[in-house]
């Protein structure tokens, strides 16, 4: 195996979809053998590819098993939430200002007597 | 093999539905993508029990982490992720009880049906590449498996599997070196 025939193999495994640099596609070109490496590693690349199309089915049973398990609790609903959460958030700050309010007067009262 | 399939009728719709804790649109949404998440939970774990398990943890994972799905990728993507993770986790939880002993000696064969869009095309070596895919050892076939089939990028892989991308391309170079010799070692015996 000449040097560009090993820098192909070392090459091919890395390239996937990718372009081959100049000198090695020239090298490619011009040589059997590394021409077959190169089908070889382009189809079974395709051939991975397609493979995204391919389903295996599922057992038969599993979308139940998965429903069954999720238990009786829902996830919180989104906008309840929010709803809930602002008046919450505007009465403790209400209740936060009363309070730091009376303590104030409460100071001014005793320094002033 | 008959493949039963629901279509997607206003997907959309069924994830904003399922976002706000109804259990019927996330059911539906089981039903369209169980398929796709159990054929890629057993690309990664190989062993269909345990894939099976996978794809049913990934789905109650993803139910549990509906509200926070904000639609920046799509559905499916989201889920597959959550099925890496899933089998990552398994993987893992499986390691510490035994070292992976059947890894490399079962294989197991799949019977595969190809989507209806895709059906017209020739698989040749659909079957021949799965088996050989299943022989490769776990850490090398997801990465090869999320690449090559399922297109992610490098640093996606090295997110969701823990490594650095340094890793998870030296680790594709050696699958699809691997994958390659098995498919000539096949191609030799065939002919």
């Amino acid at each position: 195996m000449s040097v560009m025939c090993s820098a192909v193999s070392v090459a091919l495994p890395s390239v996937g979809n990718d372009a081959i640099a100049g000198r090695l596609w020239s090298h490619i070109e011009s040589c059997a053998a590394c021409q077959t490496r190169y089908t070889g590693y382009r189809e079974m690349h395709d051939e991975l590819a397609d493979l995204r199309f391919v389903q295996i089915p599922a057992p038969i049973g599993l979308s139940q098993k998965v429903m069954a398990s999720l238990g009786p609790v829902a996830v919180p609903d989104l906008d309840e939430g929010w709803d809930h959460v602002v008046p919450v958030a505007a009465a403790a700050a209400l209740a936060t200002a009363a309070a730091g309010t009376a303590v104030l007067l409460k100071l001014y009262r005793h320094r002033a007597a | 093999m008959e493949r039963e399939r629901v279509e997607p009728t206003e997907p959309q719709a069924l994830v904003d539905r399922a976002r706000h804790g109804d259990r019927d649109a996330f059911g539906e949404l089981v039903a369209i993508h169980q398929q796709e998440v159990y054929t890629l939970a057993v690309r990664l774990v190989r062993d269909r029990d345990e894939a099976s398990d996978v794809a049913q943890d990934a789905f109650i994972r993803a139910w549990r982490a509906m509200p926070k799905f904000r639609g920046d990728a799509k559905f499916s993507t989201w889920l597959h992720r959550i099925t890496v993770n899933t089998a990552w986790t398994h993987r893992t939880k499986r390691n510490r009880v035994r070292l992976d002993p059947l890894d490399s000696l079962i294989s197991e064969p799949q019977a595969t049906t190809l989507d209806p869009i895709r059906a017209g095309e020739s698989v040749s070596i659909g079957p021949i590449i799965e088996e050989a895919l299943s022989k490769l050892s776990y850490s090398i076939r997801s990465v090869v498996v999320l690449k090559d089939i399922y297109d992610w990028s490098h640093s996606e892989i090295a997110e969701h599997l823990g490594i650095s991308v340094t890793a998870a391309k030296v680790r594709l170079h050696r699958g699809r070196k691997e994958l390659r010799l098995r498919l000539d070692g096949c191609q030799d015996g065939a002919s």
